[in-house]
């Protein structure tokens, strides 16, 4: 037979298909000419030609990339050795903030802001104020408030904050502290370590509450926000909390200030009289701070056009933190040694009913090396949950306290693994003693188990 | 018309039907691999934002940051062996335990060890959680107290892994290959997921090609290419695997491949599914699809993440043998990793992994090889019954050049986005050039590979492990 040439078997080359034919007709008429009769290699021929010309876009845009980098680099290498020049006469010698300010384009602010980052960092007092005084003459600062406000970017808003607590700025802790409510944990983050960075205690009691409230916050990135105040921290007002923060009475007196002020203003008016009206509601709530922060709340939500309900955001009696937010405090006490926590720890471990509390509370208090703790650890040697046990008997050896030992010994044959090797390890850290003991005992058990552990540190001293 | 004809019809049939087949399984695996790029670039853009815009420098300086242990098997590795120690124990990271394990070297991998570190013979002992050969010595260093080696009996890589797990004391278990050079932030920047989101159960990190890289003391220097087109050729595949593909995956949740050179567990989630299957040559995969497995069974929300930046470097063959016996290995762990757990194949249980990212990997890398193949068969058939269509043919291969082209300057504009560049231009051009050939060079020589990696697997044969010799960094 004869068989067809492929060109006419493949006749849907030829599909006249209405759509494919209109894209032909009418999108790509240069190709009409030649390829009238076959929208599908047409089709597929603009396709091929999108690639391409994405690939060139692509090509041209890394060459670009490059181009700019070196263009920055070069740029940034020149601008900071002028201002380095320059910003060491005003940090010694008080000189004028004009002389660096006029080195200074506009094109240039935000690598200034990178130049001047980690001086800003590493200074305080006087130098500090001068350096940020430029940074306010420049216009730096209010551009980095207004980002904060107005941006839809959470990245932007984030970067914002994160300048903004380079500046330490007391002017600017309002706008931070409204930032603690951001839906952006970078942004929250930031404005927390922020204010932190101020060392304010008051501040900080303000900060750590509202982080706790915030489920996302993690005991890492709590840890992360608190580990930039450097100053003491007050550990027992951290961990407990007013019960009833506005009484009934207090409460009928507000409501009914607020009502008024309601009544007669709208708009930006409204929020001028209850900025006014703090006096006020201090000396009803007979509490300067307590009165701040609750106008904030009712403002914050006016702005923000939030129906405000102002008997919820009364009633909202603070309890005590849950479990999850106490562990992050046990956690953060103990993990930095902040030694005077060890009291109120102690208080918590005597009346913990959670065994995820506990084991918190039990590594806390080992890492601090409280001796108050002794009977309480010894007592949760018994503890049903073995990592409970465990934990106990690590603490227990960080503390090297001999009378412990005889406790210690029982656990040797537990059924629990980290229980026994934890008893080992801490009955082997004190000292000769315990290294007698465990040979003893090596002599005397018949539990394979107890035996293989012992021998394990024994071996070490050999 | 005689039987002869209705059968030479019955063929014409097939090879036009072949040709619909090829050409539908060439613009789906390519429309696919141009949304990963997109994806990834959105992807790397908002890492690298969120990097950018939330410090963590404090939390990773201080106590809190959750101790990692890294275990490092190592088999015949006596060239390299104390430098990649050495370079481990450099790394910033407040608490860090190195457990290496010497999985039955023949020559002095471990005697070495001995006298570089000072390791003494330890009497330990250990919970068995998950199966591993004979253990036959702990020994611990007594210059570097967070250095632990393990002698044991010749398991492989993933029964050396599983001893590792069981020696580790740490939550998190950070596995790496001896001959890896790691950036010596790598355990910050891969431990900051678990930080970030408790729910993240594993992360790995992205590879990179040390050949032509200058390094000194365990550090890389300056970056460059390797002399050979073969390691050029995989600079440009490792880019583009690792910055557009798993980033891409990464972002679905279908992350199926943490390579074993560079990935970070929880611990207690590995013990869960048993550790790693000692049968395994494709150890990496088959966890991850097994933690996935497992996870969504249990309905338990998690995260598989990959990190992005340019964390550790490795030693790529650059001779054509021991190329083919690595990539034949990887394709048999591929199919062996996919095939076993087959129950997630199209499975909505197993949402994103069983609808997406599962058939992909069967299709886009287990059964590529014999598609592409066929298609190279298909085109000597038409041409033979003159049934080429030759505009279709040209496009064909112009979209094939141009796509790969596509694909490789993309990867290098997410390079550029981790700010771990290629110092020179012209190392950037010599990639983008060389992307016009490596389709007719490259590619026909790893789909050769992998068919041959494939019917390995089939026919049951085991083929070599692809051990390099070492030059040595």
């Amino acid at each position: 037979m004869d068989f067809p040439k492929y060109w006419e078997l493949v006749s849907y080359l030829k599909i006249d298909n209405s759509i494919l034919r209109f894209i032909s007709e009418q999108v790509f008429f240069p190709f009409n000419k030649h390829f009238q009769e076959y929208p599908v290699i047409t089709v597929l021929i603009f396709c091929v030609l999108l690639v391409i010309g994405f690939t060139v876009f692509l090509f041209i845009w890394v060459i670009h990339l490059r181009l700019k980098l070196n263009r920055y680099q070069k740029l940034k290498a020149r601008k900071f050795a002028v201002w380095e020049q320059n910003l060491f006469p005003l940090i010694i010698d008080g000189a004028d903030i004009s002389t660096i300010i006029k080195t200074i384009k506009r094109s240039e602010y935000e690598l200034f802001g990178e130049f001047i980052t980690p001086y800003l960092n590493d200074t305080k007092g006087d130098s500090l104020t001068r350096m940020v005084g430029i940074l306010r003459e420049i216009g730096v600062a209010e551009r980095e408030r207004r980002k904060l406000k107005h941006s839809n970017s959470a990245r932007r808003r984030a970067l914002a904050v994160q300048r903004l607590g380079v500046f330490r700025d007391p002017n600017n802790i309002k706008d931070l502290v409204k930032a603690l409510h951001d839906k952006e944990i970078p942004v929250v983050l930031n404005a927390a370590g922020a204010l932190l960075k101020m060392g304010d205690p008051r501040l900080l009691k303000k900060v750590a509450s509202i982080l706790l409230q915030n489920e996302l916050i993690t005991e890492e990135l709590f840890a992360e926000a608190l580990l930039k105040f450097e100053e003491s921290i007050d550990l027992e007002s951290l961990l407990t909390q007013k019960i009833d923060r506005y009484p009934m009475f207090s409460r009928f007196q507000i409501i009914n200030l607020i009502k008024q002020i309601t009544r007669a203003e709208s708009g930006p008016n409204l929020i001028n009289r209850l900025k006014n009206s703090k006096k006020v509601v201090s000396s009803i709530l007979e509490d300067e701070d307590l009165a701040e922060e609750l106008l904030e709340e009712i403002i914050f939500q006016y702005q923000n056009n939030e129906s405000v309900d102002l008997e919820k955001i009364l009633n909202k009696k603070e309890k005590k933190y849950s479990i999850s937010s106490r562990i992050k405090i046990i956690d953060f006490i103990g993990y930095m040694k902040r030694v005077e926590g060890a009291p109120v720890l102690i208080d918590l471990l005597r009346e913990s009913k959670s065994d995820e509390e506990t084991i918190s509370l039990i590594k806390a208090l080992g890492n601090l090396e409280a001796q108050e703790s002794i009977p309480l650890l010894l007592n949760r040697l018994k503890s049903k949950h073995p990592v409970i046990r465990a934990q106990a008997a690590k603490a227990l050896g960080a503390l090297r306290d001999e009378r412990a030992m005889k406790y210690l010994l029982r656990l040797l044959e537990d059924r629990d693994w980290w229980c026994r090797f934890h008893a080992a390890s801490s009955i082997y850290h004190m000292g000769e003693a315990g290294k007698e003991c465990l040979q003893t005992f090596l002599n005397s058990t018949k539990d394979p188990h107890a035996k293989g552990i012992i021998v394990q540190f024994l071996s070490k001293s050999q | 018309m005689t039987s002869i004809d209705q059968i030479t019809l019955a063929l014409l049939h097939f090879i036009r039907f072949s040709n619909y087949f090829i050409t539908g399984y060439f613009v789906f695996i390519n429309t696919v691999y141009l949304f990963m790029l997109l994806a990834a670039f959105s992807s790397i853009k908002k890492y690298s934002q969120h990097i950018q815009s939330m410090e963590m420098r404090n939390f990773f300086l201080s106590p809190f940051a959750k101790p990692v242990s890294l275990i490092v098997p190592a088999y015949n590795e006596q060239a390299t062996i104390v430098g990649s120690v050495k370079s481990l124990l450099q790394l910033q990271y407040p608490s860090y335990e190195i457990i290496l394990i010497n999985d039955g070297s023949s020559d002095n991998t471990l005697e070495k060890l001995i006298i570089s570190f000072n390791l003494i013979k330890t009497k330990n002992v250990f919970r068995k959680q998950v199966p591993c050969q004979n253990i036959k010595g702990i020994y611990e260093s007594s210059t570097y107290s967070n250095l632990i080696v393990i002698d044991k009996v010749n398991g492989g890589k993933a029964d050396a892994l599983n001893a590792g797990i069981n020696i580790s004391k740490y939550p998190l278990i950070c596995c790496l290959d001896a001959d890896s050079v790691l950036e010596s932030d790598v355990l910050i920047k891969i431990v900051r997921p678990f930080i970030e989101d408790h729910t993240t159960v594993a992360a790995g990190g992205s590879i990179r090609i040390a050949n032509g890289c200058e390094i000194f003391a365990g550090k890389i220097n300056k970056i460059g290419l390797p002399k050979s087109l073969l390691g050029k050729f995989q600079v440009m595949e490792y880019l583009r695997a690792f910055l557009a593909g798993r980033m891409a995956f990464s972002l679905i949740n279908g992350l199926i491949i943490i390579s074993g050179a560079l990935g970070i567990f929880k611990k207690n989630k590995v013990i869960e599914v048993g550790g790693y299957h000692t049968s395994s040559v494709g150890e990496d995969m088959e966890l991850v699809l097994r933690l996935h497995a497992r996870l969504r069974e249990k309905k338990e929300p998690y995260n598989i993440t990959f990190i992005p930046d340019p964390v550790c470097w490795t030693e790529a063959p650059e001779n054509l043998k021991v190329l083919g016996l690595q990539r034949k290995r990887w394709q048999r762990g591929l199919l062996e990793s996919l095939l076993g757990n087959k129950k997630m194949l199209f499975n909505p249980k197993y949402g994103i992994i069983g609808l997406f990212a599962y058939p992909f990997f069967l299709i886009a890398e287990g059964l590529s090889p014999v598609i592409e193949v066929f298609g190279f068969l298909l085109f000597f058939v038409s041409w033979h019954y003159n049934m080429v269509a030759y505009p279709l043919l040209y496009l064909f291969i112009l979209a094939t050049i141009v796509l790969n082209i596509l694909l490789t300057i993309g990867s290098i504009i997410l390079e550029e986005m981790t700010y771990r560049r290629y110092p020179d231009t012209s190392m950037i051009l010599k990639l983008i050039g060389l992307s016009f050939v490596e389709v007719f060079l490259y590619r026909p020589l790893m789909v050769w590979y992998r068919l041959a990696g494939l019917f390995q697997y089939f026919s049951g044969k085991k083929g070599g492990w692809g051990e390099m010799v070492r030059k040595g960094f």
